[in-house]
């Protein structure tokens, strides 16, 4: 009785994830293709001083 | 440059979109050796891809007219929104760029801080004005959104302080990356909703900083890495064999600079002990003589960017034709200044016969010739310098 307690509730534990996961679904999906969000990398430097390499 | 490289590679394999930023100072010190050193870093530079370089005060040193060539041969995309050639009042160099990236359009303009003094190699040729960065940013951001800009990016070579103010009093700004300081900031920064980035430190560190941004252009997300090169990045071994060519070749330039200057006097069995050596029993001399110009003698050619000038050097610096004199390179790099060993020759000579008072006053007239020092006269001369 207890395991199948436990099993139940594994099982309506493992639904209510699904289901969540698949409402997060659309949203995750809209962000990817809204190119407002896809992210930009700035790389940034300043102060090189004609280096080639630091020194030391 | 090896593990700039890398860092830079790095990132484009991450596969999303990136721009590519400089925050000023690209160029080096104001010498002949530097510039050619700063010439090959441009070439280099036109290879990164970068996207904007604002304007620092070192990238002046060269002159307008080395800028301009950099610019036009290695498409290097400087911009400046605030520093203005003062013979004719215009601004240098582009007041803005725009750059689509990502599907966002950025507005990116840069400016200097009136307080930092541009010295060119030719300063008495050029000279420029440097606006009042909130003044010329006021006026500047509306432009560029209605230009179709919907993300700001300022260079601000500035330092910290300096730009963390501006932003106070010039909202707007998404993004500001700060030049002309040497604090790296490893986390994301965030001032009054303005993400601050700086890499700084002569190439030390480059810094990557993953955005997100609203569709109003509005910075939403931000996630910052700095790169430190000194270890953790490995070399690109092209680079790394292309910058020790070029570095072989500025030193066979060097050398063959050098010209009649060469190291060819005196002898290989003496050696210059330098001034530290002489303090030791003569502390009040020294003292004396800190007072004098010849004690600053190589920082006068170092302002006029004439530090590596041989025909300069033989005069400013302590046994520059002698065997085992100054050199640009340690151990010779301690004689610079007109140090005692100068006037009296090698240290390891040391006599307390008169001689060497006698060889330190007939050396006057070596640099203090008809060319030189015109009016040299040894009792007012040494009236300067008595010790």
């Amino acid at each position: 009785m207890t395991t199948n307690s436990r099993a139940d509730l594994r099982a309506v534990t493992t639904a209510l994830v699904t289901l969540l996961l698949l409402s997060s679904v659309p949203v995750a999906l809209s962000q990817q293709t809204d190119p407002s969000w896809q992210p930009v990398n700035i790389v940034y430097l300043g102060d090189v001083h004609g280096k080639f390499e630091p020194c030391g | 440059m090896a593990r700039r490289a890398t860092f830079i590679d790095e990132t484009w394999n991450l596969g999303q979109p990136v721009l590519m930023l400089d925050a000023g100072d690209l160029f080096g010190v104001r010498s002949r050796m530097e510039r050619e050193q700063t010439r090959f870093l441009c070439e280099l530079t036109r290879e990164f891809g970068y996207d904007a370089i604002g304007l620092g005060e070192y990238d002046l040193n060269y002159g307008l007219a080395f800028l301009r060539e950099m610019i036009q041969t290695y498409e290097l995309p400087f911009t400046s929104a605030n520093v203005r050639d003062a013979a004719g009042g215009k601004l240098i160099l582009p007041e803005y760029l725009l750059v689509e990236r990502g599907g966002a359009m950025f507005g990116i303009c840069s400016v200097m801080d009136p307080a930092q003094s541009i010295m060119t190699m030719s300063a008495q040729e050029e000279s420029f004005l440097i606006d009042d960065p909130a003044t010329v940013l006021r006026d500047l951001l509306p432009r560029m959104r209605a230009a179709g800009a919907k993300t700001i990016v300022l260079l601000a070579h500035l330092g910290d302080t300096v730009s963390e103010e501006l932003l106070k009093q010039v909202p707007g700004i998404d993004v500001c990356v700060v030049g002309h300081t040497q604090q790296p900031y490893r986390t994301e920064r965030v001032v009054d909703q303005t993400a601050f980035l700086a890499s700084s430190f002569e190439g030390r560190y480059v810094g990557r900083a993953e955005c997100f941004f609203g569709t109003a252009g509005r910075l939403e997300a931000i996630d910052v890495t700095i790169g430190d090169l000194g270890k953790e990045v490995a070399d690109d071994p092209v680079m790394v064999e292309r910058v020790e060519a070029v570095k072989q070749k500025l030193e066979l330039a060097r050398l063959a600079a050098r010209g009649p200057y060469q190291p060819v006097q005196g002898s290989a069995d003496e050696k210059f002990l330098t001034e530290r050596e002489c303090r030791k029993c003569h502390q009040a001399v020294w003292e004396q003589l800190r007072t004098t110009p010849h004690s600053a003698a190589l920082g006068t050619l170092a302002r006029k960017g004439q530090s590596d000038s041989p025909e300069c050097l033989v005069c400013h610096t302590t046994g520059y034709v002698h065997i085992g004199g100054y050199d640009d390179r340690p151990p010779g790099n301690t004689l610079g200044n007109v140090q005692c060993e100068a006037c009296h020759g090698y240290g390891t000579e040391h006599s307390r016969d008169g001689k060497w008072a006698a060889r330190a006053r007939s050396s006057c007239v070596t640099c203090h010739d008809q060319q030189n020092s015109p009016n040299f006269d040894y009792e007012t001369y040494w009236a300067k310098i008595k010790h």
